[in-house]
């Protein structure tokens, strides 16, 4: 699997970060109501709604160029937000194989776990951060 | 090279171009040199290109970017 980020126009390789990209569920509302002269419900559908795809990483001390939550982190702290669009393959991003993508345009990280610690954990020290966004597309790498 | 030469093809279904990992929508023009001409045939087999004339909208990895002040 590979995960990249974009926060301008260009994308980079975030996998030796990166650890976790979950899978994320996108739905549409529904309604329902009843008529006395059938006996299953009359059904309707709307839009898509949005989706949140948390992202979990791992947290590599002092780096600001190359790590991923510092990438995150400027982006997030920025005011009201910039946009950072994720991508992930989840057989690779080698030629063949198929990627999926949010929003170029109006992805927004809205959530951002901060590293913390325990003194009597030998645990990897891990940040996370929810993309939100309003679609996601496939793509093949060619 | 000369653009009649180049394996220029239009998008037919969104892909990332592996030389530039940029985002090529249906309808762009792209120039597929990057490729071999046995992948170029498999990814045109699976409908993701089609043959075509015109400005390709990405650079390829193995032609020089376009320098400034040239002699």
């Amino acid at each position: 699997m590979c995960v990249e980020l974009m926060t301008s126009t260009t994308w980079v390789d975030y996998s030796d970060h990166l650890s976790v990209v979950d899978p994320p569920v996108q739905t549409r509302p529904t309604g329902e109501a009843y008529v006395f002269g059938e006996d299953t419900a009359v059904i309707g559908v709307g839009k898509r709604g949005p989706m949140d795809i948390p992202v979990r990483g791992v947290w590599v001390a002092g780096s600001t160029t190359a790590s991923g939550f510092y990438t995150v982190y400027q982006e997030f702290t920025a005011a009201c937000g910039d946009m950072v669009a994720l991508r992930w393959g989840p057989m690779g991003c080698t030629s063949g194989q198929d990627v999926f993508y949010t929003s170029t345009t109006k992805s927004e990280v809205t959530s951002l776990t901060f590293p913390g610690g325990d003194a009597g954990s030998a645990d990897i020290i891990m940040f996370e951060f929810v993309v939100h966004t309003p679609d996601v597309t496939h793509a093949t790498v060619a | 090279m000369k653009s009649e030469q180049r394996p220029i093809y239009r998008v037919l279904h969104t892909v990332v171009l592996s030389s530039d990992r940029q985002i090529y929508l249906p309808g762009a023009i792209v120039d597929l040199s990057h490729l071999s001409p046995e992948a170029r045939r498999q990814f045109v087999a699976k409908g993701l290109f089609e043959t075509a004339d015109g400005e390709p909208a990405n650079i390829p990895a193995n032609e020089p970017l376009p320098c400034k002040n040239c002699p």
